[in-house]
């Protein structure tokens, strides 16, 4: 499969459609999973209101992580292959996750203050979640000073997969040390949480994993786009410079 | 009064008003505001693309 769409004809025809199907369900998850838990879930026993911050603050968090493990997915292919269309979708990534990491962090403290009496903690898990933010940062930072095309997609990727050290320390750190924050309260195994929590939870994850899915498309195919016209021109500029002679 | 103490006021003021829907309010406010502004980022440049693209073509006379 990977192969496959390795070619950029046949991304661009095999991504259309999907870009189109993720952004519609992006968009009617979002409406059903904040309209849920905005207006339909009840307040929560302990944390009153406060606990509907959860509906944007989890798939934010969510997102950060499986941004990065993308990411770090098509740096690796990058880095073996060198194949430009896993350069562009890791690039295409990077600002979706950040965005995600900066809205984790923001809603955490905007949570944790009346929650913990405290905006911030330096505390395992919010700590590594802000230096995942950071290696978000990094990342774009290290592209934008690399003036080489190649040379940037080169150097972003092994800092990318450096990076990736820190994703297991987010994802398990409040089960490795004592955490202030609570450990997942949905696991493979199953959901601790009440059935009008957890729709309107899973929802939101959904529109924002679907809506991240259909940007990240729009930016590659944008990039194939432009590379496209790039070799018409350059394939039309000798011929022109044949005409003037 | 610096701009802290400011914003720290308005932030009293509001949690006065609403409660726990100030904090609630915050955090969707900000997560409009980032998701929209990456979702006209990209949704922008994807246009420009298709723009360029298309006065390409037509240049070309095809």
């Amino acid at each position: 499969m990977v192969s496959y769409l390795a070619n950029p004809e046949r991304f661009w025809r095999f991504s259309g459609p999907l870009m189109w199907i993720a952004g519609v369900t992006a968009m009617l998850s979002l409406i059903a999973g904040w309209g849920l838990g905005l207006a339909a879930a009840p307040d929560e026993a302990h944390q009153g209101d406060l606990a509907r911050i959860m509906f944007i603050h989890v798939p934010s968090a969510s997102l950060a992580l499986t941004a990065y493990l993308a990411m770090a997915g098509a740096s690796l292919f990058y880095y073996v292959w060198r194949h430009s269309l896993a350069d562009e979708l890791a690039k295409a990534m990077a600002p979706l996750g950040a965005g995600a990491g900066a809205l984790t962090l923001a809603t955490g403290m905007i949570w944790g203050y009346p929650t913990w009496g405290a905006w911030w903690v330096w505390d395992a898990r919010l700590t590594s979640s802000l230096v995942l933010f950071l290696t978000y940062l990094g990342y774009m930072a290290l592209r934008a000073a690399i003036d080489d095309e190649r040379q940037a997609a080169l150097a972003a990727s092994i800092l990318c997969m450096v990076g990736a050290v820190n994703w297991p320390i987010v994802k398990f750190s409040v089960d490795w040390w004592w955490s202030l924050h609570q450990p997942a309260s949905n696991t493979l195994s199953g959901s601790a949480m009440d059935a009008v929590f957890f729709w309107p939870l899973l929802f939101s994850a959904v529109a924002f994993k679907a809506g991240f899915g259909a940007l990240a498309l729009m930016r590659v195919r944008a990039a194939i786009r432009r590379r496209r016209l790039a070799r018409q021109q350059r394939v039309a500029a000798p011929a022109l410079v044949e005409v003037e002679a | 009064m610096n701009p802290f103490e400011a914003l720290g006021g308005l932030w009293a003021a509001a949690e006065g008003l609403w409660g726990e829907w100030a904090y609630v309010g915050a955090s969707y406010g900000l997560g409009v505001l980032i998701l929209g502004g990456l979702i006209a980022l990209y949704v922008g440049d994807a246009w420009r693309a298709a723009r360029e693209a298309k006065r390409s073509t037509h240049s070309d006379g095809s």
